[in-house]
């Protein structure tokens, strides 16, 4: 009841639109009504009793009520249809709104797939109970009503006739809506079965081939789209064995309806006109019955579908802008972690994290995977809280920041590199939109991105992303820095972001960014020695805790854990040389 | 200001028909021709009842204003056989229809699927896997409606126009000529306004997909959204998307929801033709009321062969599109094939040479000439390459 509540608040914006409508379809139906009485007063009146002088004005009356009951018609179907457009419009961009503000451990929870099935299919269930749910209970029922009262002044023995049948209509319409669901259900699980093993069969194409898998595939894919098709046969065997008996019903009406007659001219008190006018109510008494189970579900449906989307309305955006949110005129990028605590539902991810970072300084991280280190630098930018202790930037607490401002001055580039399907300019200026070319340029050229670029078919105009040229991974990677360093950050963060790039690039790339971010604090996470050991700092995380820190001079000669890193590093290059050799 | 979305997906949606591809699309129903056959005189059949039944129903009024009984058991008997038995002939049509439709597609699927696996590398280097997907899931789906009902509904269709114009001419000619007024106007709403409809329906899907492939990548990205601080221009392009999608779907369904009320006009003008006219032929004979209903109700059949004949048109388009890029990978010949004779590979040691290797995809020689690489087994190799510039367009 809550949710029909709220989904009725979405109409509520529209509420002329859904009056309006009302009033108009309210017309449609006593003009409708009125129809098959015309057509009795023509056979009785004018055929059977000769007052032929009145068949052009009834002939005017039947052309002039089609043309209402069209043109009302057809203006109530507009203004439902753009009510519950607009109510959809609504939603689907209050809750795209919503969701941008959602925490980053949200999508932890929430797969793009779930969420993409409720903003488009549930959504169109909720549009679809808007448009069509109120006016067509509203219309089946006005009409049966009407219907069953103009009948019954024609004859009140035929209507009841006829009524008796329509309850096994309702029923065998009943029957077959709830055997036909989960058959339609079963179809579409199917579907997405025969889906997925396609999809995983055709992005792992080289897998399957390599290890000449294909006769496998074959098989599995043709058990799957066998039992697809026998699904579908499943369907439309029930189908057949319901819809044309349903139909049956429906024009059985008709010959009962003239039984009644036939035993009601015995009598001697039937005109014909009454006869033929009552065969042009029946279907009027006969299809709200087979329509009911279908709009039962209509409801049905739209309501879990609301339900779903309302939890996403619902769930909350866990980190909130602060009140009396302070931004500092000019970030500095002074960066302080004290006794900081974090974890992640119960796991507890780090313990007791301290460190300090000047503008200018770079710190490194390293560790194992899992030990710490991308959840560290997420901190900053405050997409998880901490439970306790504190993150300071130039001498606030994030959590005292406001929310955008802060972001804004930390330059991201992620591990797993996203790039957008749109030209490597755009992406390049995804931060920082205004952006002149000429920024995209330079930014470009710190992240030694300018000469693949320039190789590009169409330069920085050529669209990239998913649905457009495929980069690879280093190429992407730069993309990503200088999409970072367009921003022009306070605070920069590498996470594991030269992993694709060759040493020597990777090289160009730090001495280069050195030159633009000369007072920016910078982190960085990496695995390569190579790429840490000229930090101010480097930290070596161990589940969680600062296990050793210091510069890479005083971690040598200190001989532990990072000293162990360098010495497997540099053995393996050597071994390999050797081999090689 | 929101920004352009870029169209990235641009596939016909529609094609001219190709009857050389339709031809061999058929082929996959041919272990179905004896099913088909039989559903074909089955659908006669109904279609016979279902004409049958307005005929008893002006006989049985017919009956009812002279105030005769006799026949009437008779009338309306006949009427609840022909419904049951048109009953009985749709459901076994649907069913054999059904089963040859599904397993002939079914049969087209594996075909197509066979065949994709023995694509050589470079067949995949140049197709995104999701274009390959729709190929196999959706193509193949588009052509159930032309499997299923489409061949044989038209052929019945026809038969039934032709009948329905036979039996009026019969009952009354004059009458029928009158009522036949409508059918230019028919027609025009029928195909015209189809035709109009359903490209505007089309414009409607295109921005749908638009909205859910921006969607789609702004929810993955969304990470990168947040930390880059992008989300209220994203928010701005999103409504922008959206408000395209409302446009264009209110000037479909303005159309759309035009099109019944246009064929109720119809339909009604004929039927007042018939009675003006008609009352001339009453006042010579007060009987022909049965006769003058009969045409009325005939005239209200007319539309229905007319529209699925106009339907099967349009989906013939759509199907032709998908027909003609399914066919299109079954004809790419794979370049990597078993020479004739092959032999079957014994055990082998594990050593690699690689001779004069010239690679397709960039044509240049990755090997010198003169000193041939040679990999000896139980030897890790280390490949090294400088990062490759650009990935040739896909």
């Amino acid at each position: 009841m809550d949710t029909i509540k709220r989904i009725w608040g979405l109409m509520k914006p529209y509420k002329k639109h859904m009056i309006g409508g009302l009033i108009l379809q309210t017309v449609v139906i006593v003009a409708t009504l009125i129809k098959p009485y015309i057509t009795k007063f023509i056979v009785d009146d004018v055929i059977e009793g000769g007052l032929y002088d009145m068949l052009i004005p009834f002939c005017i009356m039947i052309i002039g009520l089609t043309l209402l009951t069209g043109g009302c018609n057809f203006l109530r179907s507009v203004l439902y249809e753009r009510m519950s457009q607009s109510a959809m419009w609504d939603l689907r961009t209050g809750l795209y709104a919503h969701l941008q503000e959602m925490p980053y451990e949200f999508y932890d929870k929430h797969r793009v797939g779930e969420i993409m099935s409720r903003m488009t299919g549930d959504i169109d269930g909720v549009r679809h109970l808007i448009a069509f749910g109120l006016i067509h209970v509203y219309e089946q029922g006005l009409r049966f009503v009407g219907a069953f009262i103009f009948m019954m002044t024609m004859s009140w023995e035929i209507t009841l006739l006829v009524l008796s049948l329509t309850p096994v209509i309702a029923i065998m319409a009943w029957l077959f809506n709830k055997k036909v669901r989960p058959l339609f259900r079963e179809v579409r699980e199917q579907n997405a079965t025969l889906n997925t093993i396609t999809q995983e069969n055709l992005a792992g194409m080289h897998v399957v081939k390599a290890y000449a898998q294909e006769p496998f595939e074959e098989e599995r894919f043709n058990k799957e789209n066998q039992k697809l098709a026998d699904m579908h046969l499943k369907v439309s065997w029930l189908w057949s064995s319901f819809v044309p008996f349903m139909d049956v019903l429906a024009s059985l009406c008709t010959p009962i309806a003239l039984l009644g007659g036939l035993l009601l001219t015995i009598h001697g008190n039937l005109d014909i006109g009454t006869m033929v006018g009552i065969t042009g109510y029946i279907w009027m008494l006969v299809d709200p019955m087979r329509q009911l189970p279908n709009i039962i579900n209509m409801v049905t449906n739209a309501v879990t579908s609301a339900e779903k989307l309302f939890y996403y309305v619902d769930f909350g955006a866990s980190i909130k802008e602060p009140e009396n949110a302070k931004t500092p005129v000019e970030f500095k990028g002074h960066v302080v972690f004290d006794h900081v605590n974090f974890s992640y539902g119960h796991q507890p991810v780090l313990k007791d994290i301290c460190l300090e970072a000047k503008p200018g300084e770079t710190i490194a991280v390293m560790g194992a995977t899992g030990s710490g280190k991308s959840t560290l630098v997420t901190l900053l930018g405050r997409f998880y809280d901490i439970q306790s202790g504190s993150i300071k930037i130039d001498g606030i607490d994030v959590r005292q920041h406001a929310l955008k401002p802060l972001r804004r001055q930390i330059g991201y580039v992620m591990q797993e590199t996203f790039l957008f399907s749109d030209t490597i300019a755009d992406n390049i200026r995804y931060g920082n939109p205004g952006g002149d070319m000429e920024r995209v340029e330079r930014s470009a050229k710190v992240a030694q991105a300018t000469e693949f670029i320039d190789h590009m078919p169409q330069g920085y105009e050529t669209v990239v992303g998913e649905r457009g040229l495929g980069l690879s991974g280093g190429q992407k990677q730069r993309t990503a820095i200088a999409r970072a360093v367009m921003i022009d950050p306070a605070i920069l963060i590498l996470d594991d972001s030269t992993s694709a790039v060759d040493m020597e690039t990777e090289y160009l790339i730090q001495q280069e960014l050195k030159e633009v971010l000369k007072d920016r604090t910078t982190f960085i996470i990496a695995h390569r020695i190579s790429s840490v050991k000229n930090a101010d700092q480097i930290l070596v995380l161990d589940n969680g805790e600062i296990a050793e820190r210091g510069t890479h001079k005083e971690l040598m000669e200190k001989g532990g854990i990072y000293y162990q890193m360098v010495m497997d590093q540099m053995s393996s290059a050597v071994k390999v040389e050797k081999e090689v050799q | 200001m929101a920004r352009v979305i870029r169209q990235l997906d641009d596939e016909a949606l529609e094609k001219p028909f190709n009857k050389q591809q339709f031809v061999r699309l058929l082929r996959y129903m041919k272990p179905y021709k004896k099913q088909v056959g039989f559903s074909l005189v089955l659908m006669l059949i109904a279609m016979a009842c279902g004409l049958a039944n307005p005929f008893l129903m002006s006989r049985a009024i017919g009956e009812l204003r002279v105030q005769a009984t006799e026949n009437m058991p008779w009338i309306l008997g006949g009427m609840v056989a022909l419904a049951i038995i048109g009953a009985l002939c749709t459901r076994y049509r649907i069913r054999w229809m059904d089963s040859a439709g599904r397993r002939a597609l079914a049969t087209l699927r594996e075909d197509l699927f066979h065949h994709i696996q023995g694509m050589s590398f470079s067949f995949f280097d140049t197709r995104s896997a999701g274009k390959l997907l729709v190929r196999v899931i959706n193509d193949v789906n588009s052509l159930n409606d032309l499997f299923t009902n489409g061949i044989v509904n038209v052929l019945i269709d026809c038969m039934t126009i032709v009948l329905l114009v036979i039996i009026m001419l019969l009952v009354n000619w004059q009458l029928t000529l009158i009522g036949m007024c409508i059918l230019p106007l028919l027609l025009f709403i029928l195909f015209k306004v189809k035709r109009i409809m359903r490209l505007r329906w089309q414009k409607v899907r295109v921005k749908n997909s638009t909205m859910n492939g921006y969607l789609h990548e702004s929810l993955t990205g969304m990470r990168v959204t947040e930390a880059f601080v992008r989300e209220d221009e994203n928010a701005d392009t999103f409504r922008a998307v959206n408000s395209d999608i409302r446009t264009s779907w209110m000037k479909a369904v303005t159309i759309n929801n035009l099109f019944w009320p246009m064929l109720d006009l119809t339909g009604n003008i004929g039927t007042v033709l018939v009675y003006i006219f008609g009352v001339e032929f009453i006042k010579a004979d007060p009987d022909f009321l049965a006769n003058l209903l009969l045409i009325i109700w005939y005239l209200g059949r007319f539309w229905q062969p007319l529209n699925t004949l106009s339907n099967f048109y349009n989906s013939l388009l759509s199907a032709t599109a998908s027909m003609e890029r399914i066919f299109e990978i079954m004809d790419t010949e794979s370049d990597i094939q078993d020479k004739e004779g092959a032999e079957v590979l014994p055990p082998i040691e594990g050593r690699v040479t690689f001779e004069n290797v010239t690679s397709l995809m960039t044509g240049k020689r990755r090997c010198s000439k003169t000193s041939p690489l040679i990999l000896r087994p139980a030897t890790p190799s280390l490949w090294w390459a400088p990062p490759a510039p650009v990935r040739p367009p896909s």
